[in-house]
């Protein structure tokens, strides 16, 4: 028994800044420095893009940028929450379909029919997850169902004729677009959104992170019995980080759909899609804020450089992912970012055992 | 013994897996301020007793009452909120997090902000002897100190009744004398009341105010540690007829 160990009964309440800082996890120096580095090339690129790019690169960006944020959505469940799934064309294509029915078929500016994609995509995400977790579907299968939630809605809505059917929506460009038609004539104000919604989406992130909500949640990913065991109510916080996931990636969708003026049964609720939104985090660390973005960015060169270099045949493209994904899971689990982090980790046992001798 | 002095009771409970009675009809009280220790062979249904006091598991049939109040349909977290903590057979940590923040998250269910969660983790780290270790992964812990940061881990809940299912198991004998006073120490400092299984008798006998044996499911024998031991009933359902005649 230690000294302070002598105490009174458990009825402290505790005052905070006693506890040594390097004893909370994410705080010492050399992971901030790296984050922080990590945060200015970052954003370094992305303002040399919109000052210096061609409207091709400008174009790309815009698209890398959308998805690198609608991944970092996929990583609030799939990285933090555990939850990991390949069904988040669902939640795109809700807020892309909502925000193209409402405005091209009945005049409903873009902003209002985010909102509407967004509540319906986050009770979707709520209902299916909620079902999912109540019936203990975990894992491998869990990543099914959502599959099969995503395709469900692919086959409706390729029979519902006012949604264009198999057709799809073509979203009308107005003359003179305004600010309240989420249109704009300028490829650098799309642009500009897309950082503005990837800002957004990394600040979401980070707060939902470091908050009780984060600390509960990763006590759920780690042990959901002994997480039950510790008061956490884990349906209810599976629940919960799902609808928040799905609202995000809702958000995305009308984006994407005011930005591309069209959208299709497969553009929206493909497979493909729902791969596409979690492979950027996979590649990137989906437990790290950055990691979906830089992720993402990597993707979108390497799909680039390979169209140039070495072939314009897809099943290239396709087959070298294929690779990168087994060499992500197999030696780097938390992508990008945990490269970044193990490097780092290196060079200071290196500079460590320098300095010793 | 009136209703009062019992803080945790089980009546008639009785848990079916398939055609299997693991738990026949156990009635069960755990009375204020008391060491209980539930013992008895393998297979005996004690964690599976554990587990329908611990909301783990619903029973077949009966009800647990904390307190006089019905909780029998309360999943696992709403009792720990209630009052009932647990710990595990085979340990469960959070390996990927600090052993700090695997005590503090606990602490969050009494309301705690984070800083306070923190602090209150720290002393129960450091009351269990893991105070030097807060910044670790829980995973580079040995066994011996997984053991203990569950037990700082089901103290954080501040319960009424801690469920402590072989905490002592695998343990060397340091170890096992660490955990013992460690117990002893709780009982002095908190009101919890302690609910032990236990496979060590001379862990028992030191610690126990009363024991329970169950046997294929059912309660065998209760009574104190040396009534208990000396019948012949529990000498039979551990040794066998031969030891017990002799």
């Amino acid at each position: 028994m230690t000294s302070s160990s002598t105490g009174k009964p458990d009825t402290s309440t505790g005052k905070p800044g006693t506890v040594p800082v390097q004893a909370r996890p994410g705080r010492s120096g050399l992971n901030r420095t790296v984050k922080l580095v990590a945060g200015a090339l970052l954003a370094l690129v992305i303002v040399w893009i919109a000052a210096a790019g061609s409207n091709h690169l400008l174009g790309l960006a815009t698209v890398a940028l959308m998805f690198g944020a609608i991944s970092g959505a996929w990583a609030m469940a799939g990285g933090l929450g555990g939850l990991f799934s390949l069904g988040h064309a669902a939640f795109f294509g809700i807020g892309a379909y909502t925000t193209a029915f409402l405005f091209a078929g009945h005049g409903v500016s873009p902003w209002l029919g985010m909102v509407a994609g967004v509540v319906l995509a986050a009770v979707f995400g709520a209902c299916t997850t909620w079902l999912s977790v109540r019936f203990r579907v975990r894992g491998s299968y869990f990543a099914l169902v959502t599959l099969a939630w995503a395709e469900m809605l692919r086959v409706i809505v390729s029979n519902v004729t006012p949604l264009g059917r198999s057709n799809g929506i073509l979203v009308p460009y107005k003359a003179e677009p305004t600010f309240a038609d989420l249109q704009f004539s300028d490829p650098r104000a799309y642009y500009a959104l897309a950082v503005l919604y990837a800002v957004v989406v990394t600040v979401i992130f980070m707060v939902v992170k470091r908050t009780r909500f984060g600390w509960r949640l990763s006590a759920v990913r780690g042990d959901e019995d002994a997480a039950a065991a510790s008061g956490v109510d884990v349906r209810r916080v599976l629940v919960a980080v799902m609808a928040l996931s799905a609202a995000v990636t809702a958000a995305g969708g009308t984006l994407y759909v005011q930005y591309m003026q069209f959208i299709d049964p497969e553009l929206a609720f493909s497979p493909t899609v729902s791969i596409d939104i979690a492979i950027r985090a996979v590649i990137g660390g989906p437990m790290v804020a950055l990691g979906p973005l830089a992720g993402s960015g990597a993707m979108t060169t390497m799909t680039e450089w390979l169209k140039m270099s070495v072939s314009d045949s897809p099943a290239m493209n396709v087959l070298l992912f294929g690779v990168a994904v087994i060499l992500a899971g197999r030696y780097f689990r938390n992508g990008l970012a945990g490269i970044g982090a193990s490097a780092l980790q290196w060079i200071g046992r290196r500079k460590e055992r320098h300095d010793g001798s | 013994m009136t209703e009062a002095d019992v803080v945790l009771r089980a009546v008639g409970v009785h848990v079916a897996f398939g055609g299997l009675r693991a738990v026949d009809n156990v009635d069960l009280e755990v009375r204020r301020g008391e060491l209980l220790a539930i013992v008895g062979p393998n297979g005996a249904g004690k964690t599976t007793l554990f587990n329908v006091l611990a909301g783990a598991l619903r029973p077949t049939k009966g009800s647990v009452l904390l307190d006089g109040e019905d909780i029998t349909r309360q999943p696992s977290h709403r009792r720990a909120k209630a009052g009932i903590s647990r710990t595990f057979q085979h340990v469960r940590p959070f390996l990927d997090e600090t052993v700090l923040r695997n005590v503090a998250v606990a602490a969050l269910a009494n309301g705690h902000r984070r800083a306070a969660a923190d602090t209150r983790a720290a002393e129960l780290l450091e009351r269990v002897g893991l105070g030097g270790r807060l910044g670790k992964r829980a995973g580079e812990l040995g066994l011996g100190e997984r053991k203990r940061l569950e037990l700082a881990r089901a103290l954080a809940l501040e319960p009424k009744v801690l469920l402590l299912d072989e905490v002592m198991a695998g343990l060397n004998p340091v170890e096992v004398q660490r955990i013992g006073e460690l117990l002893q120490e709780i009982r002095r400092v908190t009101s919890v009341n302690i609910v032990l299984i236990e496979h060590l008798l001379k862990v028992v006998h030191t610690l126990a105010d009363r024991v329970v044996v169950l046997d294929a499911g059912a309660v065998l024998v209760e009574g104190t540690p040396a009534a208990v031991f000396r019948d012949e009933r529990v000498i039979e359902a551990y040794l066998g007829r031969k030891y017990a005649a002799s």
